[in-house]
C-alpha cells in the first residue's frame, strides 16, 4: 500500500501539492490526471524519491521511500525528459540500467528496442523527441520495477508507437503484475488501461476512484433532440453533439432506476461517458473539490 | 533490414547472447549499491582515462624529443605534466560526477547516499592511481632518458624517498581538486546561480589550501611551502574533509533536476 498523508510540496512561493492524502493499493494501473501545473510531476517525483516532500509523509508498505535503498531500487520513474546524458549512446543508457537495476530484463529490452526500431549506436542527442520517449518506455518496462511511474512518456511518439506502447504495457503488466502509475493528457487514448483514476487540480485531490465507477458518474443520452432536451433539463450537461434531429448529451451524475426507465420510455439510448469528459468537467472552472479516498 | 541489424547490435551490446556478460550481470546483482556505483564509474571513466593518459604520454614524448635537441632536460616533464594535468582532470571528473552521473544513477534506483559512497571510493582510488602515476612515470622517464641522453645534474633524481615525496604531495592535491570540483558543482546544482556562487567560497577552500601548500619549486620539483610537510598534509586533508562534508550536505536530499544547470 502506498500511503500519502498531508503531502505538501512547495517551490519557494508556489505550492505544487497542497495537503494531499491518498491511499494507493499496489498491483494496479493508475491513471494520474490533471491539468498543466496541477502538481502531477511533483507528486510523482516525491513518490520516486526524486524530491523530498516539504511536509507530510509518504510510505510504501509502511516505509518512507526517500533514500531507502531497497525501495528506490524497486521504483522506476520515467519523466517526459529522458534522464540520460545527451552525449551518451543508447547502448550506454541501457548499460546503466543493466548494471544498476536488479530486476532488469535484457531479453525484453532487446525485443522492445526492435519493436520501437531504436538503434543502440545512436547518441541521445541524435534521437527524435518520439525516439527519446520510446527509449524511456523501453527503460520503464524492461526495468520490471514493482513501482513503475511513467510521466507523460508518450511525448512526440507517433500513433503507431503509442499504440505499441499501450499494447506492450498491458501485455507486460498481465505477465508481470506490478503497480504502474501513468500520468497523461491523452486521456481517451489510455483510459482503457486504467484500473483506478486519480485526478488532481491545483495541487489538491479532486478524485480517486475505480475507473468503472468513475465512468458510471456520467451517462451519454442519445435520441431525438426534443426528447433529449426535455430529459436533460435541470441536469448538468458536460457536452453535447447534434446531427440533424438527433442530439447526444453527456450528463454528469448517476441516473437512478426511475430516471433510466423514463429515458428509455422516451426513446432515448443511455451509454457510458468518456473519462475525458468527466475530467474536463471536474477540473475546469472552479468546481467544489470533492476529495475521495 | 536495418531493424535486424540493430537487433544484432542490441544483442551484442546488451549481452543477451554473451555468457561472460551474464556472469558479469550476476556479479553486479550480488554487489551492494555503493559497490555497483564504484564499478559503474570505473567502467565509464576507464576509456576516458586511457585517452587522457595516452595524450599525456604523447605530449611528454614529443616534448622530450624536442628538448633533447635543444638543451639538456633538467626537469621531469612527466612530473610537471602529470602533476598539473591529473589534478585538473580529476577536478573535471568531479564536476561530471555531479552534473551528469548523479541524475543517471538516481534515475536507475540508486540512493544519493549510495551514490556518494560509491563515487567517494571511486574518487579515492582515482586520486591514489594518479598520485602513484607521477613517481612511477618519473622512474620510467628517467630510465628511458638515461638510455638516450646524458641527464644533467639538475634533473630530479629518482629515489624511494623522492617517489614517496612526489606521491605524498600529489595525493592531497588530487583529493582537494576532486572534492572542490564536486562541491562547487553541487552548489550550483542544488541552489542555482546566485546561491551557487556563494557556496563556491567554502567549496574552493580545499583547492586553495592544497595549492597554497603543495606546489613546484623553481627546479620543477614538488615541494611544501610555509610549514613542515606533516602539518601541511593535515591542514590540506582537514580542508578536503570539510569540503566533503559540505558536498554531503548539498547532495543528501537534493532534488533530481531534469538538466545539470
Amino acid at each position: 500500500m502506498i500511503e500519502l498523508r498531508n503531502l505538501t510540496v512547495r517551490y519557494r512561493h508556489t505550492v505544487a501539492i497542497d495537503d494531499l492524502s491518498l491511499d494507493l493499493p499496489t498491483g494496479k494501473i493508475y491513471g494520474l490526471l490533471g491539468r498543466n501545473g496541477s502538481g502531477k510531476t511533483s507528486l510523482l517525483s516525491v513518490l520516486a524519491s526524486f524530491r523530498k516532500a516539504s511536509a507530510g509523509t509518504v510510505t510504501i508498505d509502511g516505509v518512507d521511500p526517500f533514500e531507502d535503498a531497497a525501495l528506490m531500487a524497486q521504483t522506476y520513474f520515467g519523466r517526459d525528459s529522458l534522464d540520460a546524458n545527451d552525449g551518451d549512446r543508447v547502448a550506454r543508457v541501457l548499460d546503466f540500467a543493466r548494471w544498476l537495476r536488479p530486476s532488469w530484463d535484457d531479453d525484453y529490452a532487446g525485443r522492445l528496442l526492435e519493436t520501437f526500431e531504436l538503434s543502440t549506436r545512436k547518441r541521445i542527442s541524435a534521437l527524435s523527441r518520439g525516439q527519446k520517449s520510446s527509449l524511456g518506455v523501453v527503460l520503464g518496462l524492461a526495468s520490471r520495477a514493482p513501482l513503475t511511474i511513467l510521466d507523460e512518456v508518450y511525448l512526440g511518439m507517433d500513433a503507431v508507437a503509442r499504440t505499441t506502447f499501450y499494447r506492450e504495457l498491458l501485455a507486460d503488466y498481465l505477465a508481470q503484475p506490478r503497480t504502474i502509475i501513468l500520468s497523461t493528457h491523452l486521456i481517451e487514448e489510455v483510459a482503457g488501461l486504467f484500473e483506478r483514476v486519480i485526478i488532481i487540480d491545483r495541487g489538491r485531490l479532486v478524485l480517486h476512484e475505480d475507473a468503472d465507477e468513475l465512468k458510471a458518474r456520467g451517462v451519454a443520452v442519445t435520441g431525438p433532440a426534443d426528447a433529449v432536451d426535455a430529459f436533460v433539463a435541470g441536469r448538468t450537461v458536460l457536452s453535447e453533439q447534434r446531427l440533424g434531429g438527433v442530439r447526444q448529451a453527456t450528463l454528469y451524475g448517476r441516473l437512478d432506476e426511475s430516471d433510466s426507465a423514463q429515458a428509455r420510455a422516451a426513446g432515448l439510448t443511455l451509454g457510458p461517458v468518456g473519462i475525458q469528459d468527466l475530467f474536463v468537467h471536474l477540473t475546469s472552472g472552479h468546481p467544489e473539490l470533492e476529495a475521495q479516498r | 533490414m536495418s531493424a535486424f541489424t540493430d537487433r544484432q547490435t542490441a544483442d551484442l551490446v546488451l549481452g543477451a547472447a554473451a555468457e561472460g556478460e551474464q556472469g558479469s550481470a550476476e556479479r553486479d546483482r550480488r554487489m551492494s549499491d555503493w559497490q555497483r556505483v564504484t564499478v559503474a564509474l570505473f567502467r565509464i571513466y576507464r576509456p576516458i582515462a586511457a585517452w587522457f593518459l595516452g595524450m599525456v604520454v604523447v605530449v611528454v614524448t614529443v616534448a622530450s624529443v624536442i628538448f633533447s635537441h635543444v638543451s639538456p632536460q633538467s626537469v621531469s616533464l612527466w612530473l610537471i605534466i602529470v602533476g598539473f594535468g591529473s589534478k585538473y582532470w580529476l577536478g573535471i571528473v568531479a564536476v561530471m560526477l555531479i552534473s551528469m552521473q548523479l541524475r543517471s544513477f538516481v534515475a536507475n534506483g540508486i540512493s544519493r547516499r549510495a551514490f556518494l559512497a560509491g563515487a567517494g571510493v571511486f574518487s579515492l582510488l582515482a586520486a591514489l592511481f594518479f598520485a602513484l602515476l607521477g613517481p612511477i612515470g618519473h622512474a620510467v622517464e628517467y630510465v628511458l632518458l638515461s638510455l638516450f641522453v646524458d641527464l644533467p645534474a639538475g634533473y630530479p633524481a629518482v629515489s624511494v624517498s623522492g617517489a614517496i615525496g612526489e606521491f605524498g604531495h600529489a595525493l592531497p592535491a588530487n583529493l582537494a581538486f576532486l572534492v572542490t570540483g564536486a562541491a562547487v558543482t553541487a552548489g550550483f546544482y542544488r541552489f542555482g546561480g546566485l546561491l551557487g556562487l556563494a557556496v563556491m567560497i567554502p567549496a574552493l577552500v580545499p583547492i586553495s589550501v592544497a595549492e597554497s601548500l603543495f606546489n613546484f619549486n623553481d627546479g620543477a620539483e614538488v615541494t611544501t611551502r610555509f610549514m613542515p610537510y606533516a602539518v601541511a598534509l593535515l591542514l590540506s586533508l582537514a580542508a578536503t574533509a570539510a569540503g566533503a562534508v559540505l558536498l554531503r550536505f548539498q547532495v543528501r536530499d537534493v532534488a533530481i533536476r531534469r538538466t545539470a544547470s
